[in-house]
């Protein structure tokens, strides 16, 4: 066990690499009750969303969300996070529990008129199921077809008899869930579902799996991979910034800072030595530095190491040559497009 | 948390048994514990020479990389070169098949500076409380 952001959560069940390969196989079961949970309500809550964050709310249908980013008036990212318009008067944002804090803080000083917040966080607990065979899982217990649950949708319904809030999102890479409920009906979600998870083959799973799933899909991780150091841009999350829209935060730095390619880029790489490239480590080109390390890992599949960095652009090209430096000796790699693994949400996303 | 009566153990967590001049080294059940799974593995090369409390490897795994501390200075006589092929070995058995060198000591006299069994517990005691 290990304190995350406050809270005391596994780094593993049973092993990392057992748990990462029950979610790439079958299915996986993560407690992910330490994220936050921020809702807006009332008539302008859709407007008030849309203003602190730079993905577009108000264009969601009812039950669609997407992932967004919340960015200061630098255009700097506050956080990466999950929002979805559960109703033309709500909206439920998921952010990260690192963040939790400051994030609320930052909201309510910018909250626009019309819309009230609540930091919900303690309240709810939260489960995720991830792999190919969790909808399948899942279902015995849920009382809506989740098929009819469309990627980055949420639905209110029952599942093991509790009313939940369930959307076919996740951090793996894997088809999925992520389902939420009150508090107090945590303890007897996870058992009933856990015992689920490893009647079907799988696994409870800590955070080293998620880490470890979530790099290989290339998904970035908050404090690791980008900060307020750092914009969409460089991050290459300029997808989930649409300045069409109205006025929101950070938007006239974004426009700027679109306008001009970014100097340095976040590229995932692959190494041909097994060793895990640490966060930090310099990234080189012909013994030149032209980057750093932002997180590590070693892929199961390969049992090579692989990461993701910062480079200077002109380095940030898939199959560049580059080379990691680990413990005084540099490595030598390349870098890739992002994923390293294609998981079963691929086929869903369509 | 296995700790065999009949060895000595380093505060790093090596492990180390003695036959005469040569002494047989590997890590113990705890550190590999504290590893996870092991995805790289270092090892010396025969006719190596290590001076004590120098690294003479390297251990890694995702969650971190640590140095193989000599518990004695001399010369490497035998490594277990098949380890690097199935590391999980130094998981399953690290006493046993998950042996990494021997070594023939210089001077003896350094063993006395190791850890008894009881000892090495009684380390483990204190760093779980931490």
């Amino acid at each position: 066990m290990v304190e995350f952001a406050g809270w005391r959560m596994p780094v593993y069940y049973g092993g990392i690499l057992q748990e990462r390969n029950a979610v790439r196989k079958h299915v996986g079961l993560f407690d992910v009750s330490h994220m936050g949970q921020v809702l807006l309500d009332g008539a302008g809550a859709v407007d008030a969303a849309d203003y602190l964050l730079t993905n577009s709310v108000g264009g969601l249908e009812v039950g669609q969300g997407c992932y967004s980013l919340m960015c200061n008036t630098q255009g700097g990212i506050l956080d990466d996070l999950v929002v979805f318009r559960k109703s033309a008067t709500a909206v439920w944002i998921v952010v990260n529990a690192s963040r939790r804090e400051a994030d609320v803080a930052w909201m309510r000083e910018h909250l626009r008129p019309g819309a009230e917040l609540t930091d919900a966080s303690v309240r709810t607990a939260m489960v995720a199921i991830q792999g190919p065979a969790a909808d399948r899982t899942l279902q015995r217990f849920a009382s809506a077809s989740l098929a009819s649950v469309a990627y980055y949708h949420c639905q209110e319904m029952q599942v093991a008899g509790m009313s939940c809030l369930v959307s076919r999102t996740g951090y793996t890479g894997e088809d999925g869930f992520e389902i939420s409920l009150a508090w107090e009906q945590g303890p007897r979600f996870w058992d009933c579902l856990a015992a689920a998870t490893k009647a079907a083959g799988g696994a409870l799973c800590g955070l080293g799996a998620r880490d470890l799933l979530r790099l290989e899909a290339g998904y970035p991780l908050y404090g690791q991979d980008i900060d307020e150091r750092h914009d969409a841009y460089q991050a290459g999350l300029g997808w989930a910034v649409r300045l069409q829209k109205d006025d929101f935060l950070g938007k006239d730095a974004l426009v700027r800072l679109k306008q001009a390619p970014p100097a340095q880029r976040l590229v995932m790489f692959v190494l041909e030595t097994p060793r895990v490239p640490r966060p930090h480590s310099e990234v080189l080109v012909d013994h030149q530095a032209v980057g750093e390390v932002t997180s590590g890992s070693q892929s199961p599949d390969t049992g090579r190491g692989i990461g993701l960095a910062y480079v200077k652009s002109d380095y940030a090209e898939p199959e560049q040559r580059i080379a990691v430096a680990i413990s005084g000796r540099d490595y030598p790699g390349r870098v890739i497009r992002r994923p390293l693994v294609k998981g079963s949400v691929h086929s869903r996303s369509g | 948390m296995i700790v065999p009566e009949d060895l000595l153990y380093t505060e790093s967590h090596e492990w180390v048994q003695v036959k005469g001049k040569v002494v047989t080294v590997g890590v113990t059940d705890y550190a590999v514990g504290e590893l996870g799974d092991i995805t790289y593995l270092e090892l010396p090369e025969e006719g190596d020479q290590v001076a004590k409390d120098d690294s003479f490897g390297v251990i890694e795994s995702v969650k971190a990389v640590s140095d193989l501390i000599a518990p004695v200075s001399g010369r490497i006589v035998k490594v277990n070169s098949e380890l690097s092929d199935t590391l999980d070995t130094v998981t399953r058995d690290p006493y046993k098949a998950g042996w990494m060198v021997q070594m023939e000591m210089d001077d003896p006299s350094e063993l006395e500076e190791l850890l008894t069994a009881a000892q090495y517990r009684a380390k483990l005691e204190e760093e779980k409380e931490e």
